[in-house]
């Protein structure tokens, strides 16, 4: 049992905190009498996410088919041409400049120019959501490959192997624990990034949910649309940290 | 392999170009042999270029502002081909395991580069593990063993591909006196059971004398061999460490050292 406990601490901790916080919401509203328009009741929330959860899903799974594509393209490719260009500095550096360029260019100017040139379409938002995941993940993995124990490089000196067998069995094993971090923590970018980038037009989504009821002064289905983007979240952040626990389980001590 | 020893240095020099017109002497005039299936320590002050002679006998790349004179042959071949050839295990000051591979596939490593067939290499694998009594460990990763165990699974890397010389610069240096004995008992028992021939790099007088056949000491910069002592001593020392013969070597090599460094 204490076991048990030990394990699920702080899962029980966070859990709790988080329906402490909710319930203290909840308390205030009721005890000053605060004024619909100003905020909400979670109880309020509750009840419209129970009773349009159908309207609510589709929209949040248009917006996942933005993120999910998007997400995984711009990782994969920052993770490819950082792999096709560790070994050569002068290719690297200038892909290095170009993409910090891209990454200062402000999301909404970004997702201006795009939308001028492919429309404000779905392609769109993945497009947005690959370039701005492509970053992170191309430098980190770019640093990780040049960097190397100065001990493993005389090792694999005094075995003559060849720069392939560095790179499998030193290079990429080694950098595997930090680049899926890197590849964990756009998964948040990548979400903000698709909702901000619906905020500025497009056909569907949870972004575009909430601007348009917004527009309409129904706040219940607006918190109701930020709540499901906050599960959304957090499932696919933990979901993957689930998996990430599992692929580097000599991180754990 | 032949009838070439297994090391062979002759007038060896070594300068390193600094920035200003200066040259900085490292090592001056290293003339040495290794017989097959001895076991000799080098010993000298810190800083004396005991590591560029370690990694110029090793085959590995030293700084590239350095110029170096003289031969050296490792079973008569240049000591890049000789690494080539598989004939040198290396054992560095760090046990440098893979920490994501067990103890098992880290001493797999070197045979899959050579391109051992899994099965084959595996057996090799699990003969080395007996042989160095890790058997009970083949699974643990390296961050659960302790230092000692961390330089014993390293030891048993370089001995995978079964190399006739084994060089180890300063391998325990990082443990404890007990953890040290320990492991200078352990390297004499694999010598002595798999035949090979062994160059010691310490800074520890004790270390010397208790493991090696013959010592060799370095003075300080520019290096030159200030001594070579024969320990005339049975094996295991630790039946002749009380004896006043093995105070004497100690003594003695503690005397070289302290005139080599001045």
């Amino acid at each position: 049992m204490k076991q048990l406990f030990k394990k699920y601490k702080s899962f029980l901790i966070s859990t709790l905190s988080l329906l402490l916080f909710f319930l203290l919401w909840e308390l205030s509203l009721n005890i000053f009498d605060v004024s619909k328009a100003v905020l909400i009741k979670p109880s309020d929330i509750l009840e419209t996410s129970i009773e349009d959860y159908d309207i609510l899903i589709k929209a949040m799974i248009y917006t996942a088919k933005e993120v999910l594509p998007g997400w995984i393209i711009g990782n994969s490719l920052g993770f490819l041409f950082a792999l096709l260009t560790y070994k050569n500095e002068s290719i690297a550096k200038p892909l290095i400049k170009g993409s910090v360029l891209m990454n200062s260019i402000p999301l909404i100017a970004l997702t201006a120019i795009i939308g001028g040139i492919i429309g404000t379409n779905r392609d769109q938002k993945i497009l947005i959501v690959s370039l701005i995941t492509f970053f992170p993940t191309f430098i980190i993995t770019l640093s990780e490959l040049t960097t190397i124990n100065e001990g493993h490089k005389d090792l694999m000196h005094s075995y003559s192997a060849t720069k392939k067998q560095i790179l499998r069995k030193i290079l990429l094993p080694k950098s595997l624990p930090v680049i899926l971090n890197s590849v964990k923590i756009t998964i948040i970018t990548a979400i903000f990034t698709a909702i901000t980038a619906e905020f500025f037009g497009g056909y569907g989504g949870i972004g575009i949910f909430i601007l348009s009821k917004k527009g309409l002064c129904n706040l219940n289905l607006v918190w109701a649309g930020i709540s499901f983007i906050a599960i959304f979240g957090s499932l696919f952040y933990f979901g993957f940290e689930f998996l990430e626990k599992r692929i580097v389980k000599w991180q754990r001590n | 392999m032949g009838s070439s020893k297994p090391i062979s240095i002759k007038n060896l020099h070594v300068l390193f170009n600094g920035d200003r017109s200066k040259h900085l002497h490292v090592l001056e005039n290293i003339s040495f042999t290794l017989d097959a299936d001895s076991f000799v320590t080098i010993i000298g002050p810190s800083g004396c270029g005991k590591s560029t002679l370690f990694r110029l006998i090793s085959g590995l790349p030293t700084k590239d502002s350095c110029e170096i004179g003289g031969e050296i042959k490792i079973f008569g071949k240049e000591p890049r081909v000789a690494s080539e050839d598989r004939d040198i295990g290396l054992i560095l000051q760090k046990p440098t395991l893979l920490e994501w591979r067990s103890v098992a596939k880290n001493m797999l490593l070197p045979l899959e580069i050579m391109g051992y067939e899994k099965e084959k290499g595996r057996k090799k694998v699990n003969k080395l593990l007996k042989i160095l009594e890790l058997e009970p460990y083949a699974h643990y990763r390296p961050s659960e063993l302790s230092g000692g165990m961390q330089q014993k699974v390293s030891i048993g890397r370089a001995l995978a591909y079964n190399p006739e010389l084994l060089l180890m610069d300063e391998p325990f240096a990082a443990l404890d006196e007990v953890n040290r004995r320990k492991m200078n008992d352990e390297i004499i028992r694999i010598w002595k059971e798999m035949e090979k021939t062994i160059l010691f790099v310490t800074h520890n007088i004790q270390e010397a004398v208790y493991l090696s056949q013959k010592v060799i000491v370095l003075s300080k910069k520019p290096s030159r061999i200030y001594k070579i002592v024969d320990i005339d001593l049975e094996y295991p020392r630790s039946k002749v460490e009380a004896s006043n013969k093995y105070y004497k070597y100690i003594k003695e090599i503690r005397e070289y050292l302290n005139e080599a460094t001045v």
